[in-house]
């Protein structure tokens, strides 16, 4: 059966389907991956992996793990829903109001629910004499709050132009949210040191990049890493020694990254010295 | 019908196979179509490095998993489609967070012709895929797939789980609101 190919149809230049067609032709075509990335995704797969554990133990240990897991998991489930249970069963310290032996029974409707001595309390008693829960499952934060707070850091840094406070914000974000999950914990460390960076707070900015390298090395985060540490060690004096010191970074960031996003302003740097 | 070729990888998308599948193996067989596939559907922001990467360890985790209903090639495709999803979606954020000319600047013209010339492609490239970001996921991955994978019909139904004649209307209506979205930013650069 031949396969019909749209892309075979011709169109009118005029319209819809011909300019897209057009638009589209003129894009250049992606280069295949050259050796040298090839062995750079090579080498991240394996660091990966190697940290995962994956692949190294055999499939019988990893499903007896899994199994085990799983059987820990359901016992401390149970365990945690006995105690959740626990409390309802336990009399209730609120003062029970009884009917008085001798009160007379309603002569009328006794098909309505009768109510229980402690519905016979108004709804704010009730509520107020209510048995406190023993044990709140914890309600994880929700992906709105981390928006509202990563927004509130972003506003801080790009609009109110005041890293300190941003600085103070993302601290508030690391506590809340210890499993984040729009950045990755190495992208938060990165956006602090480039916060101490913009608080001229040279020397923590310079170790938190420095730290930020030494763990990741995902080429986005390398960049920026690389990029803002020359900009740290610059700020740590005007002396020959830093100026040094920035272009030994500098030209280690352009050796790396020769077409990078900030390798322009890299240059221009270098060149300024 | 099974998605049996990719015009421009058809060892990519080849049959199903019939023994077990090992990374490695995958690997060597698809890093490059995993490689072109990323670039096409993040777009020239992506880091495509690093969602090979991705992919390949989802892919890894998943394997045990993977039962041959479809060809290795289309696994791989819809779990590079995801990764890409997830990393424009972060890009988003972090160009969001950055705030700098730098973020967005993209990457760097290629070597081939002039500078020039090499600038004004890339700005038309961004241009494009500006236009695309904000279109619907379906939309802009039935255009990207037809466009420029040179799919077929069938082949993109397939992969996007609809019927043939759906991917038509999809790929009519996305072809609309792309020159609608162009025109709209053209009209925006001559009022600056």
């Amino acid at each position: 059966m031949t396969v019909q190919r749209w892309k075979e149809i011709s169109y009118e230049a005029s319209t819809p389907e011909g300019r897209v067609a057009e638009l589209f032709r003129e894009l250049p075509g992606p280069k295949p991956l050259s050796a040298e990335q090839l062995g750079r995704i090579e080498r991240g797969i394996q660091a990966r992996l190697a940290l995962e554990g994956g692949g190294r133990l055999p499939r019988w240990l990893k499903r007896l793990i899994g199994g085990g897991l799983f059987l820990g998991a359901a016992l401390a489930f149970a365990a945690a829903t006995r105690l959740w249970r626990a409390p309802a069963r336990a009399p209730s310290p609120a003062p029970i109001v009884e009917l008085p032996a001798h009160a007379p029974l309603p002569e009328r409707a006794p098909e309505l629910p009768r109510p229980t001595p402690q519905r016979a309390q108004p709804p704010a008693a009730a509520k107020k004499n209510a048995v406190p829960r023993q044990s709140k499952p914890p309600a994880g934060p929700s992906l709105e709050e981390e928006t509202r707070l990563l927004r509130r850091v972003l506003q801080l840094r790009a609009v109110e132009r005041e890293p300190v406070e941003a600085l103070g914000a993302l601290a508030e974000y690391r506590d809340r949210f210890h499993s984040p999950r729009l950045l990755s914990e190495v992208e938060i460390e990165v956006l602090q040191a480039e916060l101490l960076l913009e608080a001229s707070r040279f020397p923590e900015a310079v170790v938190q990049f420095d730290a930020v390298l030494a763990a990741s090395s995902a080429r986005a985060v390398e960049e920026r890493a690389l990029f803002g540490r020359a900009l740290a060690r610059a700020g740590l004096g005007d002396g020959p020694g830093s100026l040094e010191d920035l272009n030994l970074y500098l030209n280690l960031y352009l050796e790396r990254f020769p077409a990078g996003r900030f390798s322009e302003r890299a240059r221009q740097l270098n060149g300024a010295k | 019908m099974p998605v049996q070729s990719l015009a421009k990888s058809k060892p990519c998308w080849a049959k199903v196979q019939e023994e077990p599948l090992s990374l490695a193996e995958l690997y060597r067989r698809h890093v490059q179509a995993v490689a072109r596939w990323a670039r096409r559907l993040g777009g020239p922001g992506i880091e495509v490095e690093d969602v090979v990467q991705e992919v390949f360890l989802v892919a890894h985790r998943k394997l045990a998993a993977f039962r041959g209903e479809s060809s290795p090639a289309t696994w791989l495709y819809r779990i590079t489609e995801n990764v890409t999803r997830h990393r424009r979606r972060k890009e988003r954020w972090r160009r969001w967070l950055s705030g700098s000319a730098e973020e967005t600047a993209g990457p760097a013209p290629s070597a081939q012709g002039t500078p020039h010339e090499a600038l004004e492609q890339r700005q038309r490239e961004r241009a494009l895929y500006q236009a695309l970001e904000g279109m619907k996921e379906k939309y802009r991955r039935v255009l990207i797939l037809f466009e420029l994978e040179e799919l077929s019909g069938e082949e993109i139904a397939e992969l996007e789980g609809a019927k043939t004649a759906t991917v038509w209307v999809w790929l009519h209506r996305a072809r609309a609101e792309l020159v609608r979205r162009l025109e709209a930013m053209e009209q925006r650069e001559v009022g600056r």
